[in-house]
């Protein structure tokens, strides 16, 4: 089963991403960090200690605008990790500016999404 | 020596004086003196007499023609003789004043006598006074008079109360009947600050005096010494005599204090009523700042040496301490105005508007200067503070002013003679300080000093009628008709500005300046931050609204069956809420977005742009049956095109929207012709280009043309006319504005609105 890290501070927004995959028909586990320092220090540790655990994750959903370490910082940094360089990332943001999403595919994320969220009744 | 034109002899003297020409008197060159003392002039060397007043027959007993080309020892004794010499030989330096070296006893009528003595042009001019049958006057009285007065007058507080106790003072110990100080104007003219006067006199007090009264030659001679006496004005003036000889020339009286004065000194002094003078100088920095003017009406009245050398000492040390009151009172000044800037610029930067902290406070434009008037024109209101001209005049003005005034600060104390119109109103407003703000823009501070009459305090009756006398067809000067004269003089004029107050005004538009480029410097800060703040503000909005759709939804659908109908109603219109508030925040985004980003502007033909706009409007505008009107051609202007479309859009969908009428029709064209819109004409002064959307829609109150453009304003219900957010004009006008343009717009209710676009032409 492969897992998908989620950064995500808002709790309603990850309850919102939960009922998606819960819909899904693939089975995934979902492992949910609500800061960047948290989820880089874990991260870190990723392919370089043969502990359990700490697997590559399948892919990465990062949210841009973060409290502290904010995405485009956590984009960069695992862009840059060879190890880490391969796990897809998508971004998901409330931001559409044209900026924040040639910003993200510039520093390497596979994919963006707009969390609209505002789906018509 | 000047060539002398039939109608003006080369030189004017006592023989052909005149009103006309008195100011070209050589009162120096007399060639007389007065009775009560005798005067020679003798060389140097050997004392030999060249000079000599006629009245040496009657004083000294001896017949002029004796003396002259002789040596003085005719007059003196050996031993006094002896004297005279040692005197004059110590003296170094007996330039100006005449000094008193002797006081000796003489033969004739003469009899006890003072001996002046000055050098003047190799010759030693020595004056006898006799010293009178007055009570010897005691020095060690005068010293003490002297010195408390002195010691009082430093105590006074103002320029004013220095000359009201010093004419007192010099009244009680000279013994005179009146007594005035006298100032002279900048213009030559003077007037009386201070008197003091025997009860029954009429008050010469606030009186002024024409330029002519006090005329040059009278005003040099006067800045010459601190001391002239006229013992007696209706003196027999005696002749000086001289020897024949075909190089002697007249003799220059200018420091005699025997010298004869002018008859149109007398003359005047005689038309007063007065029978004795003496006249004290005030100088201010080596120049004629004044004079102390004693009057004697009832009988000659002759001043013992003493007592004038008293008030000559009195004279010097009132001139020393009247310098330093008056800078003393001119440095306050200075330090008034500067308080008074510092206080306006806190009240300036209190207001939106730096007008009211000039106009709405105790201390105001009116406190400076002692104008009686002030008036602010600020995009093209006026305000108005005291007296000012009527509005009319004002608009008049101000246009006359927009037109002519090049310069920062413009000031005049005879407007009228600049501005003819001004005679209208030269009673309130004679003279105008005028300060230009900015130098494109008609924004003006003008102060207003009445006309200088208005502003007299004159202490006589202005009930009086004027005196002008003619006595054997010459005018007869007297005080009343000098003041007539002086008032004639001045019609149309105000007090003149001075150097200090144009420094200060000068100073406050500095002071303005600063203040209204501080005040866009922060409204534009404050409009970066707001962009900054809506944009992060929507952003974490967004959030906690995403929740309650979610929510929302969640509940829908995990609960849905335990719902009835009404429970599931109220969840959507939940749902429809938060999806209406996600459209406001992202409209804020947006409007926060187009102030921050860059623009990129290109030269954009409005006409295939316009095309571009309607192609994509053609479903709805088909569906509401709308045709729009294009011209042939339309500007080409400076503006980034995806914006610009959007504006066209915005307006395009509101005239379709906004309109009831069946035949709905939107017209698109240019205007070249400002016509009588004000907008219109400075835009194409900019060298804009002007395209205009025009539709018969519903129209819009002119009350509300500002308020269509601020964001989430709506002026009709949120579901009427299609619904929206509100955010379409005030996000065009941002556009527009980013683009250096304009939009602006002209409707009336019923009939049909007009949006005008200005933008910077591509042709400029």
């Amino acid at each position: 089963m492969r897992t998908i890290v989620i950064v995500e501070d808002s709790e309603e927004d990850f309850a919102a991403i939960q009922r998606v995959f819960r819909r899904a028909p693939t089975d995934v586990q979902l492992v949910w960090y609500r800061d960047g320092e948290e989820v880089m220090k874990v991260l870190a540790n990723v392919g370089r200690r043969m502990s359990t655990g700490h697997d590559t994750p399948g892919m990465l959903l990062l949210d841009l605008n973060l409290p502290g370490i904010d995405g485009r910082e956590i984009l960069a940094w695992i862009k840059r990790d060879v190890i880490l360089k391969s796990v897809p990332v998508v971004i998901f943001s409330t931001s559409s500016s044209p900026k924040d999403i040639a910003f993200c595919y510039e520093h390497g994320a596979n994919g963006h999404g707009q969390i609209a969220g505002f789906h018509p009744i | 020596m000047p060539t002398a034109s039939p109608g003006e002899p080369s030189h004017i003297t006592g023989r052909n004086v005149d009103l006309s020409n008195c100011d070209k008197e050589q009162i120096q060159f007399c060639g007389a003196i007065q009775p009560h003392g005798l005067l020679i002039a003798a060389q140097e060397s050997d004392l030999m007499v060249r000079h000599i007043s006629a009245n040496a027959e009657a004083l000294l007993g001896l017949s002029p023609d004796e003396l002259l080309g002789r040596p003085l020892d005719r007059l003196f004794d050996a031993d006094q003789l002896q004297r005279f010499r040692q005197e004059v030989a110590r003296q170094r330096n007996l330039t100006c004043p005449p000094v008193h070296i002797m006081t000796a006893r003489f033969g004739g009528r003469l009899g006890d006598a003072h001996v002046f003595v000055h050098r003047h042009d190799g010759l030693l001019i020595v004056e006898f006074e006799s010293q009178g049958q007055n009570d010897p006057v005691s020095l060690h009285d005068l010293y003490s008079e002297v010195r408390t007065s002195i010691a009082e007058l430093q105590a006074t507080d103002s320029v004013q109360a220095f000359f009201d106790l010093a004419v007192s003072r010099i009244r009680r110990f000279t013994g005179y009947d009146r007594v005035l100080a006298y100032k002279f104007l900048e213009d030559g003219s003077g007037w009386v600050l201070a008197e003091d006067r025997e009860p029954d006199l009429e008050s010469y007090v606030g009186l002024h005096y024409p330029a002519s009264d006090v005329p040059e030659p009278a005003r040099r001679l006067f800045s010459k010494k601190w001391i002239s006496h006229l013992p007696d004005v209706g003196y027999e003036s005696v002749p000086l005599l001289q020897m024949k000889r075909a190089d002697e020339y007249p003799l220059d009286l200018s420091y005699a204090f025997l010298r004869s004065v002018s008859v149109m000194y007398t003359g005047y002094l005689k038309n007063m009523g007065v029978q004795s003078t003496m006249v004290l100088t005030l100088l201010r920095q080596g120049k004629l700042w004044g004079l102390i003017s004693c009057m004697h009406h009832r009988s000659p009245k002759h001043v013992p040496y003493q007592v004038r050398m008293a008030a000559e000492f009195l004279a010097h040390l009132m001139s020393l301490a009247m310098t330093s009151k008056e800078e003393l009172e001119e440095r306050d000044a200075v330090n008034r105005m500067k308080s008074l800037q510092s206080t306006l610029m806190e009240y300036m930067l209190r207001h939106v508007n730096f007008q009211e902290g000039l106009l709405r406070y105790d201390v105001n434009l009116l406190s400076y200067f002692g104008a009686t008037g002030a008036v602010v024109l600020v995009d093209g209101h006026v305000h108005k503070l005291g007296d000012t001209p009527e509005d009319g005049a004002l608009q008049d003005l101000f246009s006359w002013l927009t037109e002519t005034m090049g310069q920062d600060q413009f000031a005049t104390d005879c407007l009228s003679s600049v501005y003819p119109p001004g005679t209208a109103f030269q009673g309130k407003a004679a003279g105008m300080l005028v300060l230009r703000l900015f130098i494109h823009k008609p924004h003006f501070i003008v102060w207003f000093r009445p006309e200088v009459e208005h502003t007299v305090q004159w202490a006589g009756d202005p009930r009086k009628p004027v005196d002008v006398s003619r006595v054997n067809g010459e005018d007869r000067l007297l005080p009343r008709s000098s003041f007539a004269l002086w008032k004639e003089s001045v019609r149309g004029c105000s007090r003149p500005w001075k150097d200090s107050e144009l420094a200060a005004a000068v100073d406050l538009r500095r002071a303005i300046v600063d203040v209204v480029l501080r005040k866009a410097e922060e409204l534009a800060r404050a409009n970066e931050e707001l962009d900054a703040f809506s944009y992060i503000a929507s952003h974490d909005l967004k959030e906690p609204l995403r929740g309650i759709h979610n929510y929302a939804r969640f509940v829908l659908e995990d609960y849905g069956e335990k719902l009835d109908a009404e429970g599931k109603a109220k969840l959507y219109t939940m749902l429809s809420l938060t999806q209406r508030m996600d459209t406001l925040l992202d409209s804020l985004l947006y409007y926060s977005r187009i102030g921050r980003q860059n623009l990129e502007t290109q030269p954009t033909d409005l006409l295939p742009l316009v095309k571009r706009v309607v192609e994509s409007l053609a479903p709805r505008l088909n569906e509401v049956r709308a045709t729009v009107r294009l011209p042939d051609a339309l500007p080409v202007v400076w503006a980034n095109p995806v914006l610009l479309e959007e504006v066209i859009a915005n307006l395009i969908t509101n005239a379709m929207k906004y309109n009831d009428k069946p035949d709905k029709w939107v017209e698109i064209g240019t205007m070249t012709d400002a016509g009588r819109s004000a907008q219109a004409a400075e835009a194409l002064a900019k060298g804009c280009a002007i395209m205009y959307v025009k539709d018969n829609g519903i129209g819009i109150p002119e009350n509300r043309f500002d308020q269509i453009f601020l964001i989430f304003r709506r002026l009709h219900a949120r579901d009427a006319y299609g619904g929206g957010t509100g955010v379409g004009l005030t996000i065009a006008k941002k556009i527009v504005e980013r683009h250096g343009g304009q939009i602006w717009v002209e409707s009336e209710p019923g009939v049909g609105s007009v949006f005008y676009l200005a933008f910077p032409s591509s042709d400029t």
